[in-house]
């Protein structure tokens, strides 16, 4: 089904819409998932939470792409419950998980602004990109998009690790002095 | 700022740039869409027995789409496109005409319920409000139309339309046979079954819009370029594509047969 078709489907609020997301971008999805948390069950929960905040977004939100919009929200879920289980792994830290549990205190005043700030830094992250020779800026995204591993952008570009892991070395040379130079405290 | 934040806003980047980096292996934006493909087939088989010559009759004013077809949103049923008397499904959406041909412009489209419609060229989608133009390459690539769709409940596009169904599923050459992917929900496989042997690597044909001539080569979308090709020897039934899973250390094994997907 097409991607329109699939977002009419979430506005007419037709539940077919979470069938449909599930068999054109649940691989897609699990995959995103499961380079971040490296466990099928919690992937599995991020993806059926995907189709769950797509639901709640569209309607008001009518994304002209369906694979970024979802593989999105997957990215961000996973990374929260990474967080999670990050804090639970160490034990006795109560300090990071009361910080972990206050974070969802924060007024939501500051959200705006957080917001805003995140945007700002998107779009800088989206200019150093875009200033880079294409090889490269695809071995970055790889890396910190998709959370591929070193020895997975070797063999997919036909390099070894070391020179992934150099290039990946320069590339975040470049990209703090492009933050300082745009203003981000790094 | 803080690394997390880093990697947060790192999610946030522009999409196209997000889709180029799409790693190997990993499911790309389909072009295929299997379910739609079933339901066109679907589709064209009621619709053969219904009429046998559904051009000569003009527009279907009735409403009544075909039975059985997946429904399309408000109401509308898989949109069919006729020319010259031979009908093409609506196949999926890309993002412009492909390079590969001569697509010439055959003029506009008529919606079924048009007032005028060409005896030609019209969309049956059962809804009031149709626009767009055709192009085509009878020439080269006569299985294909497309259409650049311009209507109310379609954001300006490009749509693929598709007579020959062996057009709409990702299909290689092996040994002088075409193989079709099977799709991997529900079919692939975690380990190779016995007596499978990798014979090469699968290639992409450069043309999406014809069959592959050329061996190992196929239309093969969401990233099986390159994957290794398994087949059993003495025995050409089922062949399997070996299908890495980002950072799972086994990969998967996709199935895929001399029959296309006529059925779920």
């Amino acid at each position: 089904m097409d991607d329109t078709q699939i977002v009419a489907l979430y506005w007419a609020r037709d539940e077919a819409a979470l069938a449909e997301s599930e068999q054109k971008y649940g691989g897609y999805c699990r995959a995103i998932a499961l380079g971040i948390l490296e466990s099928r069950e919690d992937a599995a929960e991020c993806v059926n939470d995907t189709w769950l905040r797509a639901w709640e977004a569209m309607p008001p939100r009518r994304p002209s792409r369906l694979d970024t919009f979802l593989g999105k929200l997957t990215r961000n879920l996973s990374l929260d419950r990474w967080r999670v289980l990050r804090t639970q792994k160490r034990g006795g830290g109560q300090t990071e998980l009361a910080l972990s549990e206050l974070e969802e205190c924060l007024p939501a005043a500051s959200c705006p602004e957080r917001e805003a700030e995140a945007r700002d830094l998107a779009e800088s992250l989206n200019r150093f990109l875009e200033a880079l020779p294409r090889e490269k800026r695809v071995i970055f995204v790889q890396r910190y998009w998709y959370l591929c591993s070193v020895e997975q952008l070797a063999a997919m570009h036909g390099m070894g690790k070391n020179t992934a892991a150099s290039i990946l070395f320069r590339l975040r040379s470049q990209l703090r002095e492009h933050l300082k130079k745009e203003g981000f405290a790094v | 700022m803080s690394a997390e934040q880093l990697l947060y806003a790192i999610g946030d980047i522009r999409g196209d740039l997000i889709r180029e980096a799409v790693p190997a292996g990993l499911p790309r934006r389909r072009r295929w869409p299997w379910a739609a493909a079933l339901a066109a087939c679907l589709c064209l088989v009621l619709l053969m027995v219904r009429t046998t010559a559904p051009a000569e009759s003009g527009a279907d004013t009735s409403g009544d789409g075909p039975v059985g077809c997946a429904p399309f949103p408000g109401e509308i049923s898989q949109p069919l496109l006729y020319w010259q008397g031979t009908a093409y499904v609506w196949d999926s959406s890309v993002e412009e005409l492909p390079a590969t041909g001569q697509w010439t412009h055959l003029g506009p489209l008529a919606g079924a319920t048009a007032e005028e419609t060409s005896e030609d060229l019209w969309l049956y989608a059962d809804i009031g409000q149709v626009s767009g133009t055709v192009y085509a390459d009878p020439e080269e690539h006569p299985g294909v139309l497309y259409v650049l769709l311009t209507t109310e409940w379609f954001e300006e596009g490009w749509v693929r339309f598709v007579s020959d169904i062996r057009l709409r599923n990702p299909v290689f050459l092996y040994g002088g046979q075409l193989y079709y992917l099977r799709h991997p929900a529900g079919n692939a496989v975690m380990r190779l079954p016995a007596g499978y042997e990798p014979v090469g690597t699968l290639a992409n044909a450069l043309d999406p819009d014809r069959l592959p001539v050329q061996e190992l080569h196929g239309n093969l979308a969401w990233g099986y370029e390159g994957c290794a090709l398994y087949v059993k020897p003495g025995y050409d039934g089922t062949v399997y594509v070996e299908c890495p899973w980002n950072r799972n250390p086994d990969p998967l094994y996709v199935p895929a047969a001399q029959q296309p997907l006529l059925r779920p």
